[in-house]
């Protein structure tokens, strides 16, 4: 069982990109900070007594449900809608896209920080957050939970309630439409 | 040759999602304070709301082994 300090620190390491993840989800702070708020009182109350490895699949579940319920309170027919739509399959393959192309390279080590270049990087974070926000809510699912919360593919898929399978092809999708929006803004990495 | 190709396309993913995931750790370490003093805030419920729960559990377990048998 996870002790109290093991969960409060879990939840410590989470919470900024919790609340950033439900933030690109429904595009409102307030909402977001409610539904990290809610993910956290869950998983503390319900499942604070499992052991600490698998508070990170439960949390990611938790606040993906928490996001839905979300969804499902809002009143306006639009507002269900326009985010509901996301996650619908979809089709698009990415076409002839090669991500080898579009990738620049390996990092050529850390440069200045002087403010024009601070300035730059602010620039570049609000892109790629606005591309984020713009991913099917599955993909930007996949991609966050692998990439940025580095859970591995079985953790993933037992989060979201899909196939690894599915999860392989969610990031694979995200990859390509976000190296392929970037590259069309003149963004590299 | 085409398992080659899947390995590097997968290598290529892995590094241009570290890349962007780096990107993103850099705003999310940089939030609003009180957006950052709400999530605390959250947390810290949270953790208290376990130890409630907890404590009022034990009380219940501790009251029936006190139960005086028929």
């Amino acid at each position: 069982m996870a002790t109290e300090q093991e969960l409060s620190d879990f939840l410590k390491s989470v919470e900024k990109r919790a609340f950033k993840r439900s933030l690109y989800h429904v595009r409102n702070e307030e909402s977001a900070l409610d539904i990290v708020q809610d993910s956290m009182m869950k998983l503390s109350t319900h499942y604070g007594d499992k052991p600490a490895n698998e508070l990170p699949m439960l949390f990611h579940r938790i606040l993906s449900n928490c996001a839905l319920d979300w969804f499902r309170r809002q009143k306006t027919h639009n507002a269900l809608f326009s985010h509901m739509s996301d996650f619908e399959k979809s089709g698009d393959e990415g076409g002839e896209f090669d991500l080898l192309e579009a990738w620049s390279g390996p990092d050529d080590g850390e440069r200045a920080h002087s403010a024009e270049d601070l300035a730059r990087r602010a620039q570049t974070l609000q892109s790629i957050e606005i591309e984020i926000q713009q991913l099917p809510a599955r993909q930007r699912e996949a991609f966050l939970m692998r990439y940025w919360e580095e859970m591995d593919v079985a953790e993933t898929a037992a989060a979201m309630g899909c196939s690894e399978g599915s999860v392989k092809t969610h990031c694979f999708r995200a990859v390509q439409a976000l190296s392929k929006a970037l590259k069309a803004k003149g963004i590299s990495l | 040759m085409n398992t080659t190709h899947s390995s590097a396309t997968d290598l290529a993913a892995k590094h241009f999602a570290r890349r962007i995931t780096a990107r993103l750790n850099e705003g999310a370490a940089n939030l609003p304070y009180d957006i950052s003093e709400r999530l605390r805030a959250s947390r810290e419920q949270a953790i208290a709301q376990r130890k409630k729960n907890r404590r009022s559990a034990h009380h219940s377990r501790s009251h029936g082994q006190h139960t005086p048998q028929p």
